[in-house]
């Protein structure tokens, strides 16, 4: 037989009432505060994944503003270009009723002054920023203008028109990132956009017994080539017709030097790696401390003009009231333009699109993760108020019991 | 011929020994609910009958019974019972000195919530992504900088609170030291007393519960052993020594050493050895304070090491708007001076050892690429150096793997420009520095001539820290290292001042062909916002969120594995304590139905007296003689 001492019933009592207590007050408070990891002890897995879920919303958080920014950003770009593409389309518009062989000299020497101002407004939205304040179609050089203006006197127009438009920008370099690794591409340059010829830059230096001297490097389209010692025109050519640059480059067989030729309409950038001079050398470009095109070298044949050289081309043919030229070249530069502003537009649609479908599964995925952080961190209420409800029952019937049976002892029924 | 008064003495016997079991019954009484007390019982044993055989011997037939007397008065004990709770009250003592200090970490590491390191983390991440988006603007660049400060801060905070715990968890130990001290010297005057009581032949059943109850106090702090085999010499044992011995109590002392930071240990006041503990709150609270809290420190300093490591990296080389480069973000006070990692570690005013940090190959690597190379890797572990072979089939990434899996206190990871990247972790010894790359040897072509960073092969084209300028052995120069903290990374942070003058200075871009970057260019603000899935090695862990998955988690396995320690142990203990109390509690309604049975007792004995008193007054008065 077990002997009871006085003091056990008490002391069990209070060991139990506490265990109680304590499960009450963690389910009370687990409801109250809605966490049902109230210490990490509660459920430790659940605190890590909740923690992983935690920091992966903050950045699906970000990548869904990335994408809203990167689809303002396509919004915008996508007007200008439109706007653009309305002008020169008036453009063809008034050539085509130039050159219809009705008008005399003097009439499209008129149509030609409506061009000129046509195209300082082509310039005017070609220097565009964006709503933020930074130009559109620089790259990233965010406080360029990217076409300057050369003013000159043209045959049959005057003094100060605009005879030549020069790129300053950069490459298209500004991209966001619309999920861990996955970049969109935000710019279109402006050596892209307006660019209506494919272009062709081709060396006038014999170049057949060259060879690279020290390991160095040479950008093209700001893409990095790498030439090592002893590489000869043939590895150059190889080399970058292997890269990533849009351009195709071959041994010219006239000149025998390098020559190169943009595989779309776009200006061809090139630069050589500081202290080397490796495309100076070839005959390609000039050496100058500004790598910013235009930059070739004088000798070089370079053909291959942007939106702006096909509408110059064509004013001054008006000018000159010359209707063939008009007729055939002049609206043919224009079509190139056209063309070429159409790819682009489609480019840039289909990375808008492809940012508008990446925005709508962050949306998608953000709910679920949500819905996962809530199951790891949340309270189950129907769990919680049951549980509640189970253990005031045997917390009530443990203090009924209590209150009964300890104070009884043999000295209530002496007398 | 027996007495005339016989009777009387007898009925004297009687009442005599009922009053003092009377007065028994009320001393458990009233010390029911006294700590320590066993009940007392009196033995009641029939007086020498007489008459003894000898030569005066009565011719009568005997013998005949002299009533009752007092044996003895006895606690009721059991002494098996009374050794396993001293066992057991250790472990109780270690889990509930430790549940609470666990249960302050958990709180600490809650990083469920918004205002955790691992928030601020987050968003510091998030204002450069801001910034790469505008990457010609101020405004975000004040935006990495303040939340730069603001982690920074919570990381601070985070170490104080760490520090701050580790501080109490000591100031407990000195404590807990000199509360073991006094109860060994109250138990052995103890000893003494009993010693003394024992002599006249008495039970000193009091003193023994006061002896008892202190033995179970002292049993909570340290595990001890008790040997009572020797009635005259009670015994304490304590990690394999006596520490009270009959009227001897020894004592502890409190020593600091070298390299403890400044924490003391515990050594035998006598022979000044050291004195490692099983179990008990002092040993709970020593694993607190050199093993849990103090892994926690070298976690989080494991964090910012490699998070500032990775930024500055990063930020090193990227361009503010104003055009300046080369800026670290964050900058740690007490680095490693010397540039080449020197530094004189016993103090003696020479440099003798080399503190590097990370060390970079001079070659890009490709994860997937096949080096086709065989030998055997060798680098600084807990124990010794650890050894990493690889085969001519491996490719890079599985070479990396097995270096990340070796155990070695070395991480490895191709870096943004795929060169390979070896970094010190926190070191498992005392003795050791932490985030220090203590060895690194190839017997075979891949850590020099295929990744570039060393210099040569085999023994003697090793790196070693023991000795100065050891980064001479590395392929790269001073710019392929960086140098190693001497203090907690985590407390002593602080995000660049230079960039504070000048908020411009913040890189956002990467400059092209040796230019500075263009304005708009946000590829260095993206680069150091990719860091945070990258797998970057934190430590053993590959990404941000795998370490503080982990951290998390870990501290919860903590707290859970302690709050069901302590509630088994005190189950057991509850258990224990009951069987014990079945024992030597007092019981009322026993104690009442004794003093009822006394009472009778007494009662009769009395009414004995008086019915032998009325016989002898018939004998005197009424006989008329």
């Amino acid at each position: 037989m077990k002997r009871i001492s006085s003091d056990m019933p008490a002391a069990d009592i209070q060991y139990r009432l506490r265990r109680h207590e304590e499960k009450l007050s963690k389910v009370q408070s687990q409801i109250g505060g809605n966490t049902r990891i109230r210490e990490l002890r509660d459920d430790p897995m659940a605190a890590a994944h909740a923690v992983r879920f935690a920091s992966y919303l903050a950045r699906l958080d970000r990548y869904e503003k990335n994408t809203q920014f990167a689809m303002e950003h396509y919004n915008t770009m996508d007007s200008y270009l439109q706007e653009f593409t309305g002008i020169l389309q008036r453009v063809r518009e008034l050539a085509v009723n130039g050159a219809n062989g009705t008008n005399g000299p003097e009439e499209l020497k008129y149509v030609g002054i409506e061009v000129n101002e046509l195209l300082k407004e082509m310039v005017a939205i070609a220097n565009k920023t964006g709503p933020d304040g930074k130009q559109m179609f620089a790259g990233d050089k965010a406080f360029t203008e990217p076409f300057r203006i050369v003013e000159g006197s043209v045959e049959g127009g005057g003094e100060s028109m605009v005879v030549r438009v020069e790129y300053r920008g950069a490459g298209a370099n500004r991209s966001t990132q619309i999920s861990d690794g996955t970049y969109t591409t935000l710019d279109i340059g402006g050596g892209e956009a307006f660019w209506a010829e494919k272009m062709n830059i081709v060396s006038r230096f014999d170049a057949v017994n060259y060879r690279v001297t020290e390991n160095s490097s040479i950008f093209v389209d700001d893409v990095e080539i790498k030439l090592s010692r002893g590489d000869t025109l043939h590895t150059i050519v190889a080399k970058i017709n292997d890269s990533t640059a849009p351009v195709k480059a071959y041994v010219d067989p006239e000149t025998r030097g390098l020559a190169l030729n943009g595989t779309n309409a776009h200006l061809i950038r090139l630069e050589d790696q500081q202290g080397f001079s490796t495309l100076r050398d070839l005959g390609l470009i000039k050496p100058t401390g500004d790598p910013a095109a235009p930059n070739w070298h004088e000798t070089a044949l370079v053909s291959g003009g942007s939106a702006f050289d096909m509408v110059i081309r064509l004013r001054d043919a008006l000018f000159r009231g010359d209707q063939d030229f008009t007729g055939s070249q002049g609206i043919g530069g224009v079509d190139l333009a056209l063309s070429n502003i159409a790819n682009r537009l489609t480019v840039e649609g289909s990375r808008h699109e492809r940012s508008r479908m990446t925005w709508a599964r962050i949306g998608a995925e953000k709910e679920t993760a949500a819905s996962s952080l809530a199951r790891e961190e949340s309270v189950d209420y129907i769990r919680a108020a049951t549980d509640l409800a189970n253990i005031d029952f045997a917390y009530k019937a443990a203090l009924q019991t209590a209150a009964k049976i300890i104070p009884t002892t043999l000295l209530d029924f002496l007398r | 011929m027996t007495s005339t008064f016989q009777g009387i003495e007898m009925g004297k016997r009687a009442v005599v020994a009922h009053q003092q079991a009377i007065t028994t019954a009320g001393h458990n009484l009233s010390n029911m609910n006294t700590e320590g007390y066993s009940r007392q019982r009196v033995d009641f044993a029939a007086f020498e009958p007489i008459y003894v055989p000898g030569l005066e011997r009565e011719e009568t037939p005997g013998q005949i019974g002299q009533g009752v007397v007092i044996e003895r008065i006895m606690r009721l004990r059991n002494q098996l019972l009374d050794e396993q709770i001293v066992a057991q009250a250790s472990k109780l003592g270690y889990w509930e000195a430790r549940d609470p200090y666990v249960s302050l970490m958990e709180a600490l590491y809650n990083e469920v919530g918004d205002n955790s390191v691992r928030g601020n983390l987050d968003k510091f991440w998030d204002a450069w992504e801001e910034l790469a988006n505008n990457p010609a603007d101020t405004p975000p660049r004040t935006a990495v900088i303040e939340r730069g400060k603001t982690l920074v801060d919570s990381i601070a905070n985070h170490f104080q609170r760490l520090k701050g715990m580790q501080d109490m968890v000591e100031k407990d130990i000195v404590m807990s030291v000199s509360r073991v001290n006094d109860l060994s010297s109250q138990i052995a005057d103890l000893n003494k007393q009993i010693q003394k009581v024992r002599a006249l032949g008495d039970h000193p059943n009091d003193l023994m519960d006061r002896r008892d109850l202190l033995v179970d106090k002292l049993s909570k702090i340290i595990d001890v052993t008790v040997d009572r085999r020797d009635p005259d010499e009670f015994m304490v044992h304590t990690a394999g020594m006596i520490l009270v011995q009959g009227g001897i109590g020894r004592q502890f002392n409190l020593d600091k050493r070298l390299g403890d930071e400044g924490y003391s240990r515990v050594f035998w006041a006598e022979t000044g050895q050291e004195i490692n503990f099983r179990d008990g709150s002092l040993k709970a609270l020593f694993d607190l304070r050199d093993i849990t809290i103090e892994s926690e420190i070298q976690s989080l300093d494991t964090l910012t090491m490699n998070f500032i490591d990775l930024v500055n990296e990063v930020h090193r080389e990227g361009y503010g708007i104003n055009g300046v480069t080369g800026l670290d973000f964050f900058v740690e006070r007490p680095f490693v001076p010397n540039v080449n990692g020197n530094y004189d570690r016993s103090g003696d005013g020479e440099f003798d050892s080399t503190y590097l940090f990370r060390m970079n190959g001079t070659n890009a690597l490709e994860l997937n690429a096949q080096p086709g190379l065989e030998g055997t890797i060798s680098f600084s572990g807990p124990d010794g150096n650890v050894e990493v072979n690889y085969y001519a089939t491996d490719t890079v990434g599985e070479i990396i793997a097995r270096i990340n899996n070796s155990g070695a206190e070395v991480t490895a990871r191709l870096n943004r420009d795929g060169m390979l990247s070896l970094k010190g972790t926190p070191a498992a010894g005392w003795e050791n520095p932490d985030f220090v790359i203590r060895h690194v040897e190839d017997s075979g072509f891949f850590l020099e001539g295929y990744a570039g960073l060393l210099a040569g092969r085999g023994p003697d084209g090793a790196y070693d820290w023991g000795g100065p300028d050891a980064g001479a052995a590395l392929n790269g120069g001073t710019a392929s290292f960086s140098v190693a903290p001497v203090a907690h990374p985590s407390g002593w942070i602080e995000v660049n001042p230079a960039l504070l003058r000048d908020v411009s200075s913040v890189a956002s871009g990467f400059g092209k062909n040796g230019r500075t970057a263009n304005p708009g260019n946000g590829e260095a603000a993206m680069a150091v916002s990719n860091i945070r899935y990258s797998k970057v090695m934190v430590g053993k862990d590959k990404t941000f969120d795998d370490y503080f998955a982990e951290t998390v988690g870990y501290i919860g396995e903590l707290g859970r594995q302690s709050r069901e320690e302590l509630d088994t142990h005190e189950e057991k203990m509850k258990d224990l304590i009951e069987r014990r109390q079945s024992v030597a509690g007092v019981n009322v309604n026993e104690e009442l139905a004794d003093l009822l049975r006394f009472q009778h007792g007494y009662n009769a004995a009395a009414r004995f007296i008086t019915t032998v008193n009325s016989m002898l007054d018939t004998l005197i008065n009424r006989m008329g003689v």
